[in-house]
Protein backbone atom coordinates (compact mmCIF):
# COMPACT_ATOMS: atom_id res chain seq x y z
CA UNK A 1 0.00 0.00 0.00
CA UNK A 2 1.08 3.86 -0.46
CA UNK A 3 1.61 6.32 2.30
CA UNK A 4 0.15 9.78 2.48
CA UNK A 5 2.41 12.59 3.35
CA UNK A 6 2.58 16.09 2.75
CA UNK A 7 5.21 18.03 0.85
CA UNK A 8 5.65 21.92 0.94
CA UNK A 9 5.88 23.12 -2.53
CA UNK A 10 7.73 26.33 -1.71
CA UNK A 11 10.83 24.66 0.80
CA UNK A 12 10.76 20.98 -0.34
CA UNK A 13 10.00 20.24 3.46
CA UNK A 14 8.17 16.79 3.70
CA UNK A 15 6.01 15.33 7.09
CA UNK A 16 3.73 12.76 7.78
CA UNK A 17 0.84 14.27 9.67
CA UNK A 18 -1.75 16.34 7.40
CA UNK A 19 -1.28 20.67 8.19
CA UNK A 20 -2.65 23.53 6.61
CA UNK A 21 0.93 25.01 6.55
CA UNK A 22 4.42 24.46 6.12
CA UNK A 23 6.54 24.80 9.88
CA UNK A 24 9.20 26.14 8.07
CA UNK A 25 8.08 28.34 5.70
CA UNK A 26 4.32 28.83 5.80
CA UNK A 27 3.42 27.90 2.02
CA UNK A 28 0.36 25.72 1.45
CA UNK A 29 1.81 21.69 0.96
CA UNK A 30 -0.04 19.55 -1.31
CA UNK A 31 -1.02 16.06 -0.71
CA UNK A 32 1.89 12.98 -1.86
CA UNK A 33 1.88 8.97 -1.63
CA UNK A 34 5.07 7.50 -0.67
CA UNK A 35 5.77 3.95 -1.44
CA UNK A 36 5.37 2.24 1.66
CA UNK A 37 8.92 0.90 1.54
CA UNK A 38 11.12 2.19 4.53
CA UNK A 39 13.46 1.21 7.46
CA UNK A 40 12.15 0.43 10.77
CA UNK A 41 13.14 3.35 13.42
CA UNK A 42 11.84 2.41 16.16
CA UNK A 43 9.45 -1.08 17.80
CA UNK A 44 7.57 -1.96 20.86
CA UNK A 45 5.68 -5.09 21.63
CA UNK A 46 2.40 -3.82 23.77
CA UNK A 47 1.02 -5.82 26.16
CA UNK A 48 -2.68 -4.41 26.39
CA UNK A 49 -4.41 -4.73 29.87
CA UNK A 50 -6.74 -7.27 27.80
CA UNK A 51 -6.13 -8.52 24.58
CA UNK A 52 -3.04 -10.12 22.96
CA UNK A 53 -0.28 -8.46 22.40
CA UNK A 54 0.95 -6.47 19.42
CA UNK A 55 3.65 -4.73 17.85
CA UNK A 56 3.83 -1.37 17.06
CA UNK A 57 6.41 0.34 14.57
CA UNK A 58 8.28 3.67 13.48
CA UNK A 59 8.83 3.35 10.30
CA UNK A 60 11.29 5.96 8.31
CA UNK A 61 9.88 6.19 4.59
CA UNK A 62 12.20 6.13 2.06
CA UNK A 63 10.57 9.56 0.79
CA UNK A 64 11.98 11.08 4.31
CA UNK A 65 9.07 11.00 6.27
CA UNK A 66 8.51 8.95 9.39
CA UNK A 67 5.06 6.74 9.86
CA UNK A 68 3.62 4.63 12.60
CA UNK A 69 2.30 1.78 11.49
CA UNK A 70 1.75 -2.26 12.94
CA UNK A 71 4.03 -4.97 12.61
CA UNK A 72 3.35 -8.70 12.39
CA UNK A 73 6.30 -9.34 14.32
CA UNK A 74 9.44 -7.18 16.23
CA UNK A 75 11.08 -6.66 13.80
CA UNK A 76 14.52 -4.73 14.63
CA UNK A 77 15.24 -1.69 14.13
CA UNK A 78 17.34 -1.05 10.56
CA UNK A 79 15.15 -3.92 9.13
CA UNK A 80 13.66 -2.88 5.51
CA UNK A 81 10.18 -3.39 5.65
CA UNK A 82 7.17 -2.69 3.67
CA UNK A 83 3.91 -1.52 3.83
CA UNK A 84 0.80 -4.01 3.41
CA UNK A 85 -3.33 -3.55 5.22
CA UNK A 86 -4.10 -5.69 7.34
CA UNK A 87 -7.45 -5.24 9.16
CA UNK A 88 -7.39 -2.12 7.52
CA UNK A 89 -4.25 -0.42 9.54
CA UNK A 90 -0.92 -0.02 7.83
CA UNK A 91 1.23 -2.96 8.89
CA UNK A 92 5.01 -3.33 8.19
CA UNK A 93 6.57 -7.07 7.36
CA UNK A 94 10.27 -7.17 6.25
CA UNK A 95 10.76 -6.09 2.51
CA UNK A 96 10.54 -9.21 0.26
CA UNK A 97 9.30 -11.58 2.91
CA UNK B 1 12.17 49.09 37.80
CA UNK B 2 11.29 45.48 37.34
CA UNK B 3 8.85 43.19 38.90
CA UNK B 4 10.38 39.74 40.26
CA UNK B 5 8.20 37.08 40.84
CA UNK B 6 7.97 34.71 43.41
CA UNK B 7 6.89 31.91 44.97
CA UNK B 8 5.48 32.44 48.26
CA UNK B 9 3.62 29.41 49.30
CA UNK B 10 3.77 25.65 48.32
CA UNK B 11 1.87 22.74 48.55
CA UNK B 12 1.34 18.92 47.61
CA UNK B 13 -1.00 16.49 48.96
CA UNK B 14 -0.55 12.62 50.08
CA UNK B 15 -0.69 11.11 46.52
CA UNK B 16 -1.76 7.21 46.00
CA UNK B 17 -5.25 5.85 45.36
CA UNK B 18 -7.28 7.48 48.00
CA UNK B 19 -10.85 7.26 46.66
CA UNK B 20 -13.38 9.33 48.51
CA UNK B 21 -12.68 12.86 46.72
CA UNK B 22 -13.75 14.72 43.71
CA UNK B 23 -11.17 16.32 40.82
CA UNK B 24 -12.25 19.63 42.81
CA UNK B 25 -11.60 18.27 46.34
CA UNK B 26 -8.10 17.51 45.20
CA UNK B 27 -7.92 20.97 43.98
CA UNK B 28 -9.30 22.75 46.77
CA UNK B 29 -7.27 21.09 49.22
CA UNK B 30 -4.18 22.12 47.36
CA UNK B 31 -5.12 25.66 47.09
CA UNK B 32 -6.17 26.14 50.72
CA UNK B 33 -2.72 24.57 51.76
CA UNK B 34 -1.04 26.84 49.21
CA UNK B 35 -2.70 29.85 50.44
CA UNK B 36 -1.55 29.18 54.36
CA UNK B 37 1.67 28.63 53.29
CA UNK B 38 1.89 31.88 51.41
CA UNK B 39 0.43 33.60 54.41
CA UNK B 40 -3.16 34.57 52.65
CA UNK B 41 -6.64 34.39 52.25
CA UNK B 42 -8.09 33.32 49.08
CA UNK B 43 -9.58 36.86 48.51
CA UNK B 44 -6.69 37.94 48.15
CA UNK B 45 -5.58 36.59 44.91
CA UNK B 46 -6.26 37.99 42.20
CA UNK B 47 -5.53 35.72 39.57
CA UNK B 48 -6.44 31.78 39.43
CA UNK B 49 -4.79 29.09 36.84
CA UNK B 50 -6.10 25.69 37.48
CA UNK B 51 -5.08 22.65 35.30
CA UNK B 52 -7.24 20.18 33.83
CA UNK B 53 -8.88 16.71 35.49
CA UNK B 54 -9.90 14.30 32.29
CA UNK B 55 -12.21 12.80 35.52
CA UNK B 56 -14.10 15.95 35.60
CA UNK B 57 -13.53 17.92 32.05
CA UNK B 58 -14.92 21.34 33.50
CA UNK B 59 -15.11 23.69 31.02
CA UNK B 60 -14.31 26.01 33.60
CA UNK B 61 -11.98 24.55 35.98
CA UNK B 62 -10.27 27.54 37.41
CA UNK B 63 -13.80 29.55 37.72
CA UNK B 64 -15.20 26.66 39.61
CA UNK B 65 -12.09 26.70 42.17
CA UNK B 66 -12.26 30.01 42.63
CA UNK B 67 -15.85 30.21 43.66
CA UNK B 68 -15.32 27.03 46.09
CA UNK B 69 -12.42 28.37 48.16
CA UNK B 70 -14.07 31.91 47.92
CA UNK B 71 -11.72 33.42 45.61
CA UNK B 72 -13.35 36.35 43.62
CA UNK B 73 -9.94 36.79 41.19
CA UNK B 74 -9.91 39.38 38.61
CA UNK B 75 -8.26 36.90 35.71
CA UNK B 76 -9.27 33.31 36.10
CA UNK B 77 -8.48 30.17 33.20
CA UNK B 78 -7.98 26.68 32.55
CA UNK B 79 -4.88 25.43 31.08
CA UNK B 80 -4.20 22.24 29.22
CA UNK B 81 -1.12 21.18 28.18
CA UNK B 82 -0.59 17.63 29.10
CA UNK B 83 2.03 16.74 31.36
CA UNK B 84 3.59 20.44 30.86
CA UNK B 85 0.46 22.01 32.70
CA UNK B 86 2.00 22.76 35.96
CA UNK B 87 4.76 24.73 34.56
CA UNK B 88 3.21 26.17 32.18
CA UNK B 89 0.95 27.45 34.12
CA UNK B 90 4.00 28.55 36.56
CA UNK B 91 4.87 30.78 33.35
CA UNK B 92 1.92 32.11 33.00
CA UNK B 93 1.65 33.28 36.36
CA UNK B 94 5.20 34.74 36.13
CA UNK B 95 4.17 36.89 33.18
CA UNK B 96 1.05 37.91 34.23
CA UNK B 97 3.31 39.54 37.55
CA UNK B 98 6.05 40.87 35.57
CA UNK B 99 3.82 42.70 33.61
CA UNK B 100 2.24 43.98 36.69
CA UNK B 101 -1.12 42.69 35.82
CA UNK B 102 -1.35 40.33 38.98
CA UNK B 103 0.39 40.27 42.29
CA UNK B 104 -0.85 36.98 43.52
CA UNK B 105 -1.61 34.22 40.93
CA UNK B 106 -3.09 30.68 42.24
CA UNK B 107 -1.79 28.02 40.23
CA UNK B 108 -3.33 24.76 40.66
CA UNK B 109 -3.92 20.64 39.83
CA UNK B 110 -5.73 17.60 41.08
CA UNK B 111 -7.78 15.17 40.37
CA UNK B 112 -8.95 11.75 41.37
CA UNK B 113 -7.17 10.07 38.54
CA UNK B 114 -6.76 6.72 39.66
CA UNK B 115 -9.73 5.96 41.54
CA UNK B 116 -12.17 8.57 39.51
CA UNK B 117 -12.05 6.26 36.76
CA UNK B 118 -11.07 2.58 35.44
CA UNK B 119 -7.51 1.94 34.26
CA UNK B 120 -8.50 1.58 30.95
CA UNK B 121 -10.78 4.44 30.51
CA UNK B 122 -7.25 6.44 31.86
CA UNK B 123 -5.65 4.48 28.80
CA UNK B 124 -7.88 5.38 26.57
CA UNK B 125 -8.32 8.92 27.53
CA UNK B 126 -4.40 9.66 27.71
CA UNK B 127 -4.12 7.82 24.54
CA UNK B 128 -5.61 10.76 22.33
CA UNK B 129 -3.08 12.88 22.63
CA UNK B 130 -1.52 10.48 19.55
CA UNK B 131 -2.86 11.36 16.02
CA UNK B 132 -6.58 10.32 16.04
CA UNK B 133 -6.16 8.69 12.42
CA UNK B 134 -2.61 8.08 12.67
CA UNK B 135 -1.41 6.33 15.74
CA UNK B 136 -4.62 5.88 17.97
CA UNK B 137 -6.73 3.19 15.25
CA UNK B 138 -2.81 1.50 15.07
CA UNK B 139 -3.21 0.54 18.86
CA UNK B 140 -1.44 3.75 20.42
CA UNK B 141 -0.98 4.02 23.78
CA UNK B 142 1.00 6.69 25.92
CA UNK B 143 3.03 3.78 27.14
CA UNK B 144 3.38 2.69 23.34
CA UNK B 145 4.39 5.90 22.11
CA UNK B 146 7.23 6.46 24.92
CA UNK B 147 8.15 2.67 24.78
CA UNK B 148 8.82 3.31 20.75
CA UNK B 149 11.07 6.65 21.95
CA UNK B 150 12.71 4.09 24.43
CA UNK B 151 13.67 1.48 21.60
CA UNK B 152 15.20 4.24 19.49
CA UNK B 153 16.92 5.70 22.62
CA UNK B 154 18.39 2.35 23.33
CA UNK B 155 19.41 1.56 20.00
CA UNK B 156 21.32 4.94 19.25
CA UNK B 157 22.83 4.24 22.26
CA UNK B 158 23.95 0.48 22.39
CA UNK B 159 22.39 0.44 25.88
CA UNK B 160 19.83 -2.42 27.20
CA UNK B 161 16.98 -1.58 29.31
CA UNK B 162 19.20 -2.66 32.23
CA UNK B 163 20.82 0.73 31.61
CA UNK B 164 17.35 2.90 32.14
CA UNK B 165 16.43 0.63 35.32
CA UNK B 166 18.89 2.74 37.95
CA UNK B 167 16.61 5.75 37.27
CA UNK B 168 13.43 4.37 38.60
CA UNK B 169 15.76 2.40 41.55
CA UNK B 170 17.22 6.18 42.67
CA UNK B 171 14.07 7.36 42.27
CA UNK B 172 12.07 4.64 44.62
CA UNK B 173 15.16 5.29 47.25
CA UNK B 174 13.69 8.96 47.45
CA UNK B 175 10.14 8.02 48.15
CA UNK B 176 11.14 5.52 50.63
CA UNK B 177 11.66 8.38 53.12
CA UNK B 178 8.78 10.81 51.62
CA UNK B 179 5.76 11.43 53.54
CA UNK B 180 2.72 10.85 50.99
CA UNK B 181 4.66 8.82 48.43
CA UNK B 182 2.36 6.23 46.68
CA UNK B 183 5.30 3.99 46.05
CA UNK B 184 7.86 3.28 49.06
CA UNK B 185 8.63 0.30 48.79
CA UNK B 186 12.60 -0.30 47.83
CA UNK B 187 13.70 -1.91 44.29
CA UNK B 188 16.34 -2.94 42.58
CA UNK B 189 17.50 -3.37 38.78
CA UNK B 190 16.60 -7.13 39.36
CA UNK B 191 13.11 -6.20 40.03
CA UNK B 192 12.39 -3.85 37.16
CA UNK B 193 13.72 -5.84 34.64
CA UNK B 194 11.56 -8.89 36.37
CA UNK B 195 8.14 -6.92 36.17
CA UNK B 196 5.75 -7.64 33.87
CA UNK B 197 5.65 -6.39 30.35
CA UNK B 198 3.39 -3.17 29.58
CA UNK B 199 5.09 -2.06 26.42
CA UNK B 200 8.36 -3.56 25.55
CA UNK B 201 11.07 -1.96 26.54
CA UNK B 202 9.15 -0.38 29.38
CA UNK B 203 8.33 -2.74 31.90
CA UNK B 204 6.17 -2.03 34.92
CA UNK B 205 8.63 -0.54 37.14
CA UNK B 206 9.97 2.07 33.94
CA UNK B 207 6.31 3.69 34.20
CA UNK B 208 5.15 6.10 36.94
CA UNK B 209 1.50 4.83 38.63
CA UNK B 210 -1.80 6.68 38.10
CA UNK B 211 -2.84 8.68 41.50
CA UNK B 212 -5.31 10.69 43.70
CA UNK B 213 -3.69 13.77 45.04
CA UNK B 214 -3.09 17.83 44.16
CA UNK B 215 -0.61 20.36 43.96
CA UNK B 216 -0.12 23.92 44.10
CA UNK B 217 1.75 26.84 43.96
CA UNK B 218 1.09 31.02 45.09
CA UNK B 219 3.15 33.24 43.03
CA UNK B 220 3.95 36.57 43.98
CA UNK B 221 4.66 40.13 43.74
CA UNK B 222 5.93 40.74 47.04
CA UNK B 223 9.31 39.08 48.25
CA UNK B 224 9.41 35.95 49.28
CA UNK B 225 12.38 33.41 49.76
CA UNK B 226 12.04 31.88 46.28
CA UNK B 227 12.59 33.93 43.72
CA UNK B 228 11.25 33.01 39.73
CA UNK B 229 14.06 33.81 37.64
CA UNK B 230 13.49 32.15 34.43
CA UNK B 231 10.86 30.58 32.61
CA UNK B 232 10.90 29.09 29.09
CA UNK B 233 8.78 27.34 27.15
CA UNK B 234 8.94 24.75 23.61
CA UNK B 235 6.01 23.41 21.58
CA UNK B 236 7.72 21.62 18.46
CA UNK B 237 4.76 18.81 17.38
CA UNK B 238 2.33 16.69 18.63
CA UNK B 239 2.42 13.57 17.88
CA UNK B 240 5.35 11.74 18.06
CA UNK B 241 5.19 10.67 14.06
CA UNK B 242 6.29 14.48 13.91
CA UNK B 243 8.88 14.80 16.31
CA UNK B 244 12.59 15.08 15.73
CA UNK B 245 14.28 13.49 18.09
CA UNK B 246 17.44 15.18 17.75
CA UNK B 247 15.33 18.57 18.97
CA UNK B 248 12.13 18.12 21.15
CA UNK B 249 12.19 20.99 22.94
CA UNK B 250 12.93 20.70 26.11
CA UNK B 251 16.82 22.06 25.18
CA UNK B 252 14.82 25.46 23.91
CA UNK B 253 12.41 25.73 27.34
CA UNK B 254 15.41 25.25 29.22
CA UNK B 255 17.44 27.49 27.26
CA UNK B 256 15.03 29.84 27.80
CA UNK B 257 14.86 29.71 31.34
CA UNK B 258 18.66 29.92 32.17
CA UNK B 259 19.08 32.88 29.97
CA UNK B 260 16.40 34.80 31.24
CA UNK B 261 17.78 33.62 34.77
CA UNK B 262 22.02 34.40 33.76
CA UNK B 263 22.07 30.81 35.09
CA UNK B 264 23.25 27.24 33.22
CA UNK B 265 23.00 23.63 33.83
CA UNK B 266 26.16 23.55 35.80
CA UNK B 267 24.74 25.87 38.11
CA UNK B 268 21.91 23.64 39.27
CA UNK B 269 21.96 22.99 43.05
CA UNK B 270 18.60 20.63 42.95
CA UNK B 271 16.11 19.85 39.87
CA UNK B 272 12.90 18.79 39.55
CA UNK B 273 12.91 16.54 36.03
CA UNK B 274 9.31 14.97 34.36
CA UNK B 275 9.70 11.55 34.61
CA UNK B 276 6.44 9.80 33.64
CA UNK B 277 8.49 6.90 32.23
CA UNK B 278 12.36 5.89 33.12
CA UNK B 279 13.21 6.84 29.66
CA UNK B 280 11.24 10.56 29.89
CA UNK B 281 13.67 11.40 32.39
CA UNK B 282 17.24 10.11 30.57
CA UNK B 283 16.28 11.90 27.47
CA UNK B 284 14.88 15.12 29.12
CA UNK B 285 18.20 15.44 30.93
CA UNK B 286 20.52 14.50 28.31
CA UNK B 287 18.46 17.24 25.86
CA UNK B 288 18.81 19.67 28.49
CA UNK B 289 22.52 19.05 28.74
CA UNK B 290 22.58 17.41 32.59
CA UNK B 291 23.57 14.16 31.31
CA UNK B 292 26.04 13.01 28.48
CA UNK B 293 23.81 11.53 25.94
CA UNK B 294 23.48 7.70 26.71
CA UNK B 295 24.87 7.96 30.00
CA UNK B 296 21.54 9.53 32.41
CA UNK B 297 21.09 5.55 33.71
CA UNK B 298 24.41 5.27 34.25
CA UNK B 299 24.67 8.23 36.10
CA UNK B 300 21.98 7.50 38.37
CA UNK B 301 23.69 4.03 39.04
CA UNK B 302 26.76 6.20 40.15
CA UNK B 303 24.64 7.97 42.83
CA UNK B 304 24.60 11.26 41.09
CA UNK B 305 21.11 12.14 41.56
CA UNK B 306 21.05 10.83 44.89
CA UNK B 307 20.41 13.90 47.94
CA UNK B 308 23.87 13.93 48.54
CA UNK B 309 24.78 13.39 44.68
CA UNK B 310 26.33 16.04 42.65
CA UNK B 311 23.20 16.69 41.10
CA UNK B 312 19.95 15.52 43.61
CA UNK B 313 17.22 14.72 41.91
CA UNK B 314 13.30 14.48 42.24
CA UNK B 315 13.59 14.22 45.77
CA UNK B 316 10.50 13.67 46.43
CA UNK B 317 10.56 10.50 44.22
CA UNK B 318 8.99 11.88 40.97
CA UNK B 319 6.12 10.49 39.04
CA UNK B 320 7.62 6.92 39.60
CA UNK B 321 7.47 6.64 42.86
CA UNK B 322 5.79 9.65 44.53
CA UNK B 323 3.16 9.10 41.62
CA UNK B 324 1.19 10.92 38.83
CA UNK B 325 -2.35 12.22 39.53
CA UNK B 326 -1.85 14.56 36.02
CA UNK B 327 -1.39 18.25 36.35
CA UNK B 328 -0.46 18.02 39.94
CA UNK B 329 2.09 14.98 39.41
CA UNK B 330 4.41 17.49 37.12
CA UNK B 331 3.74 20.33 39.62
CA UNK B 332 4.95 18.19 42.81
CA UNK B 333 8.62 18.87 41.29
CA UNK B 334 8.14 22.24 41.46
CA UNK B 335 6.73 22.38 45.11
CA UNK B 336 9.52 19.70 46.16
CA UNK B 337 12.68 22.19 44.52
CA UNK B 338 11.07 25.26 46.41
CA UNK B 339 10.55 22.88 49.74
CA UNK B 340 14.44 22.27 49.20
CA UNK B 341 15.27 25.75 48.22
CA UNK B 342 13.72 26.77 51.34
CA UNK B 343 16.22 24.66 53.39
CA UNK B 344 12.51 22.94 54.62
CA UNK B 345 12.28 19.35 53.61
CA UNK B 346 13.27 17.65 56.48
CA UNK B 347 15.07 14.50 56.63
CA UNK B 348 14.86 14.69 52.95
CA UNK B 349 16.61 17.96 52.70
CA UNK B 350 19.91 18.09 50.19
CA UNK B 351 22.79 18.99 51.85
CA UNK B 352 24.77 22.26 51.29
CA UNK B 353 21.85 24.88 51.30
CA UNK B 354 20.61 24.94 47.99
CA UNK B 355 20.58 27.94 46.26
CA UNK B 356 19.50 27.49 42.43
CA UNK B 357 17.00 24.93 41.39
CA UNK B 358 15.34 23.61 37.98
CA UNK B 359 12.01 22.52 37.14
CA UNK B 360 11.21 21.12 33.76
CA UNK B 361 7.65 19.71 32.49
CA UNK B 362 7.05 17.54 29.61
CA UNK B 363 3.29 17.20 28.19
CA UNK B 364 2.31 14.69 25.30
CA UNK B 365 4.99 12.57 23.46
CA UNK B 366 7.52 14.97 24.26
CA UNK B 367 5.43 17.45 22.79
CA UNK B 368 5.08 20.01 25.28
CA UNK B 369 8.16 21.46 27.10
CA UNK B 370 8.10 24.16 30.13
CA UNK B 371 10.81 24.95 32.19
CA UNK B 372 11.60 27.64 35.56
CA UNK B 373 14.89 27.97 37.06
CA UNK B 374 14.32 28.96 40.99
CA UNK B 375 16.22 30.49 43.27
CA UNK B 376 17.12 31.55 46.89
CA UNK B 377 18.39 35.21 46.09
Amino acid sequence: MTLAHDECPSCGLRWTVPRTGCPRCGAAPRRLSASGLGTVAAVSVVHPASGEPYVLVLVDLDEGVRAMGRARSAVPIGTRVRAGLEDGRPTFAPDGA
Amino acid sequence: MAITAHVAGVAVTPFGRQPGRSALDWQAAAAGAALADAGLVAPEIDAVICGYATTSGHLMPADVLAERIGARPAIAHGTSAGGATGLVMLAQAVRLVRAGDARAVLVVGGEDRASGQTGESSTRTLAQVGHAELEVPLGGTVPAYYALLASAYLARHGLAPADLAPLAVALRSHAVTTPGAHLTTPITVDDVLASRPIAEPLRLLDCCPVSDGGAAVVVTAAPARVAVTGVGEAHRHQHLTEADLTDLGARRAASTAFARAGRSVGDVDVAGVYDSFTVTLAMLLEEIGFCTPGTAGADAAAGRFARHGALPLDTHGGLLSYGHCGVGGGMAHLVEVVTQLRGAAGARQVPGAPRVGFVHGDGGVMSAHASAVLEVP
